[in-house]
C-alpha cells in the first residue's frame, strides 16, 4: 500500500475500522493507518442509500432507514478492493448542497472540503446518487467538480429505474460528467463489485486535492451548480422526469390528509400497544417457567450458603425478572421496524408538522423524538439535524420524556401486577394503560415544548419542514428479522452485562454485613442496602414508595430496567427458601398498595432515571447547565406527579 | 476447606469481577472509548 501523494504525513488512528500498526526498529509500535490506507468518503443526498452501501462495503451493521436523517455523524469502516487493497470508508450524513444548514450537514461538508479539524480530507469522494432523483445528486457532483475534489459517482436505486422501463447508462453518464460512474447498491451482495474493481485504478487516487480550506459556496454558485446538473441531464438525454410511484401517491392522498391521517396514525399506535400485551403472553410464560425451574434446580443442587443465595436470590431472581420482558420489547420493535421500512415514518413527521409548529418545534424534531422511543441518546444526537438552535435544545430537553424501551420492563411489571387482565369494550385494559403511559409522556413533552415556546417567543420561530418523502416499500422480511435479531442481542447483552453486574453488586450490598443471630427482623434490613433504603424511604414516603423501591431506584440510574432486577433481588432476599422461584409481580402486588404501584408508574414517565442520557446532553451542549437543569426539572416533575397520583389514589381508598 | 469457605471465595470472586466490569465500563465511557449507551444501533459504533 502506498500513501496518497500530496497528503501531509500525519499518523493518526481511526477510531473505527481497523487499527494498522507497524513495528519500528526499536520494537515500539507505531500506528501507520493514517499513512497506509486510502480514504474514501461516501457523500450524497439524505436517504439515497449511503449507509446501506457502507454496510455492504465494510461488513458493518450501522442503522439504515427509509427516511432522511438516520446518519448524523460520520462512521468509519474498512473495505477491500477487488485486488484486496484496504480502503478506509467514511460514511457521511446526507446533504443536498455544500452550504451546510445543520450540524450533521456541516460534518459532511467539513470533511469533504477539508474544513474538519478532526478528520483529514478523504483521498477520494464517492457521490452516491439516487438514480430516480438524478438532478439533486448531480447538483452535488457539479459543486464538487467546480472545487476540483477527486470524485467518482455511484448510481444507486437502478432497480427502480428499470422497473419503470427506463435506463440510465453509467458509461454514457461518465462521458458527460467527465468522472467515473458505476452502478452500486447496498441491498445485493454483488452490488458493490463494480466499485471494488474501480477502486483498484491507481489514477483515481493519484489526483491531488487542489482546494484546501475551500470556501463555502455562494447562492449564485449553488444556482450555477443546479443549472450544470440540468445541462448534464439534457446532454445525456435523461432530463425526462421519472414517473411518480402511483401506489405511493394514492396512499398519500389518504394518509397525509389531516383528519384521516391522524386517525390512522392513532389507530396504528393503539394496535401496537394492544399487541405488546396480547401477543407476548405465551412466550413470557415460557421464560417465566424456565427462570423458576432454573432457580429451583440450583436450590436443589447446591448446598445452602452464600453462593446459592447469590445465584438464586441475586442472579436468577434479578436477571430472570428482566429477561421475561424480551418478547414485549421485540413485539414493540417489530412494529417500529415495519413502519420504518415501509416509508410511513416521514409521513407521520409531515402530518405532525402543524402540531409541532404550534408548540414551537418543527417536523424535523419528529425523527429525533421518534428515535427516543428506542433510547433518548440517539434521539438527542439526531437533534443535530435541526438547524434552529432554540428548536434543537427544546427537542433535546423533551427527548427523555418519550418512553424509551428501557422503561417497558418496568411498565410491564407494574401493569401486570396492579392492572387486572380484563377487557374493556373488547380491548385489553393492560394495553390501554400502556398506551396511556406512552401518551402521557408525549403530552407532557408537548406541554414542556409549549412553555419553552412562550419563554423564547421573542427569539424567532422554527423554520418550515422540508422533507423528502420516500416511496412506500413492502418491508423486507429479512431486514425486519435482522433488525429484531439485533434488538434481541442488544437486550441480551445488557442483561448479561450491566444488569447482571449491578444485580451482583446489589445482592452483595443486600447481604452484608450479615445480621447477627439475635437480630430481630429480616436480615436484609440489617444490610448496607437495607440501611440506605430505610434512610431514603423518608424522602420517598410522601409519594408512597417503601424502602425496597428506594433501594432499587439507585442502581436504576445506570439503566432503568435494572429497577426490575433490583426489586427481584431485594424481594427474593426477603423471602424464605420455600418461595424460591416465585415471580416478582405477585410479590409486589401483595406488598404494595395500588396507590404505590400507580405512583411508581407515574414516577417512571417523568424521572430522568438514566445517567447516560444526562452525560450525552452534557457532551452535546458542551456544558453542565442543560443536563443539570434538565435533571432538576424532570426529578421535580416526577416527584410532583407521583405525589399527586399517590394522594389522589389514597383519597379513593387505594392506599 | 469447608463448604462455607468455598462459597465465600466464589462469591467474592464474582462480586470483584462485577465491580471490575462496572468500573472498566465507566472508565471507557469517560474516555470516549465505549458507546454512551448499549441499547441502540444508532450509537453502538461510537458516540460516547
Amino acid at each position: 500500500m502506498s500513501a496518497a501523494p500530496g497528503r501531509p504525513k500525519q499518523a493518526r488512528a481511526p477510531s473505527g475500522g481497523s487499527d494498522v500498526r507497524a513495528a519500528t526498529s526499536g520494537g515500539a509500535q507505531v500506528n501507520i493507518s493514517g499513512l497506509a490506507q486510502r480514504r474514501l468518503a461516501l457523500l450524497g443526498n439524505p436517504n439515497c442509500g449511503k449507509t446501506a452501501l457502507f454496510n455492504r462495503l465494510t461488513g458493518s451493521r450501522q442503522k439504515v432507514g427509509n427516511y432522511a436523517g438516520v446518519t448524523v455523524e460520520l462512521k468509519r469502516g474498512l473495505m477491500k478492493t477487488a485486488a484486496s487493497r484496504s480502503v478506509t470508508v467514511i460514511d457521511l450524513p446526507g446533504t443536498y448542497s455544500l452550504s451546510a444548514g445543520s450540524q450533521d450537514e456541516a460534518v459532511a461538508c467539513g470533511v469533504v472540503l477539508g474544513h474538519s479539524l478532526s478528520e483529514r480530507a478523504p483521498d477520494l469522494t464517492a457521490v452516491v446518487v439516487d438514480a430516480t432523483r438524478l438532478r439533486r445528486g448531480l447538483r452535488l457532483v457539479a459543486a464538487l467538480k467546480r472545487l476540483q475534489v477527486p470524485l467518482v459517482v455511484l448510481l444507486n436505486m437502478m432497480d427502480r429505474v428499470r422497473a419503470q422501463g427506463r435506463s440510465v447508462d453509467p458509461a454514457q453518464l461518465a462521458r458527460t460528467l467527465g468522472v467515473p460512474v458505476v452502478e452500486a447498491t447496498g441491498i445485493r451482495p454483488e452490488g458493490t463489485e463494480a466499485l471494488r474493481q474501480l477502486l483498484d485504478d491507481d489514477t483515481l487516487w493519484h489526483k491531488t486535492h487542489p482546494a484546501r480550506q475551500t470556501p463555502l459556496p455562494t447562492d449564485s454558485q449553488t444556482r450555477a451548480d443546479d443549472a450544470q446538473a440540468q445541462a448534464w441531464l439534457a446532454a445525456a438525454g435523461l432530463d425526462q422526469p421519472m414517473k411518480e410511484h402511483a401506489w405511493s401517491r394514492r396512499l398519500d392522498a389518504w394518509l397525509l390528509q389531516p383528519l384521516v391521517g391522524t386517525v390512522v396514525l392513532l389507530a396504528l399506535l393503539f394496535l401496537v400497544f394492544q399487541a405488546v400485551f396480547a401477543w407476548a403472553e405465551g412466550p413470557m410464560g415460557l421464560i417465566e417457567n424456565a427462570t423458576a425451574a432454573t432457580g429451583q434446580w440450583i436450590a436443589a443442587t447446591l448446598p445452602g450458603g452464600l453462593l446459592r443465595s447469590l445465584l438464586v436470590d441475586g442472579i436468577v431472581a434479578g436477571v430472570g425478572g428482566v429477561l421475561v420482558f424480551l418478547p414485549q420489547i421485540l413485539i414493540l420493535f417489530f412494529f417500529i421496524l415495519v413502519l420504518e421500512e415501509s416509508g410511513y415514518l416521514p409521513r407521520a413527521a409531515l402530518l405532525l408538522d402543524r402540531l409541532m409548529h404550534a408548540i414551537g418545534l418543527s417536523g424535523r424534531a419528529f425523527i429525533p423524538l421518534l428515535s427516543s422511543f428506542a433510547c433518548a441518546i440517539p434521539g438527542i444526537m439526531a437533534a443535530r439535524t435541526i438547524s434552529d438552535r432554540r428548536t434543537r435544545w427544546t427537542t433535546v430537553f423533551i427527548a427523555p420524556l418519550m418512553t424509551c424501551s428501557a422503561r417497558l420492563p418496568v411498565y410491564a411489571l407494574l401493569i401486570g401486577a396492579f392492572i387486572p387482565a380484563r377487557k374493556v369494550a373488547g380491548l385489553s385494559l393492560q394495553g390501554l394503560v400502556l398506551f396511556g403511559l406512552y401518551a402521557l409522556g408525549i403530552l407532557s413533552a408537548v406541554a414542556v415544548a409549549w412553555v419553552a415556546k412562550q419563554w423564547g417567543r421573542a427569539r424567532g420561530q422554527a423554520g418550515p419542514l422540508m422533507m423528502e418523502l420516500p416511496d412506500y416499500h413492502w418491508p423486507r422480511a429479512k431486514d425486519v428479522a435482522i433488525g429484531l435479531w439485533q434488538r434481541a442481542l442488544i437486550f441480551l447483552r445488557n442483561v448479561g452485562g450491566i444488569i447482571l453486574a449491578l444485580t451482583v453488586i446489589l445482592w452483595a450490598l443486600s447481604s452484608f454485613p450479615v445480621a447477627p443471630p439475635d437480630h430481630a427482623g429480616s436480615a436484609i434490613a440489617y444490610s448496607l442496602a437495607g440501611r440506605i433504603g430505610h434512610a431514603l424511604a423518608v424522602l420517598f414516603e410522601p409519594v408512597g414508595f417503601n424502602w425496597q423501591i428506594a433501594v432499587a431506584l439507585i442502581p436504576g440510574l445506570a439503566a432503568r430496567e435494572v429497577v426490575v432486577s433490583a426489586l427481584g433481588t431485594v424481594y427474593a432476599l426477603s423471602q424464605t427458601g420455600d418461595e424460591v422461584g416465585t415471580a416478582l409481580a405477585p410479590l409486589i402486588a401483595a406488598d404494595w398498595s395500588l396507590a404505590t404501584g400507580l405512583s411508581l408508574l407515574i414516577w417512571f414517565v417523568f424521572a430522568p432515571q438514566c445517567l447516560a442520557t444526562l452525560a450525552v446532553v452534557r457532551k452535546e451542549s458542551g456544558g453542565w447547565v442543560l443536563p443539570i437543569s434538565m435533571a432538576a426539572f424532570l426529578f421535580g416533575l416526577a416527584y410532583t406527579a407521583a405525589f399527586i397520583t399517590y394522594r389522589l389514589a389514597a383519597a379513593l381508598g387505594w392506599a | 476447606m469447608d463448604n462455607d469457605t468455598l462459597q465465600l471465595i466464589a462469591v467474592l470472586a464474582i462480586v470483584v469481577a462485577a465491580a471490575g466490569y462496572l468500573l472498566r465500563r465507566a472508565w471507557r465511557k469517560q474516555k470516549g472509548e465505549a458507546p454512551a449507551c448499549d441499547r441502540c444501533e444508532g450509537c453502538r459504533s461510537k458516540c460516547g
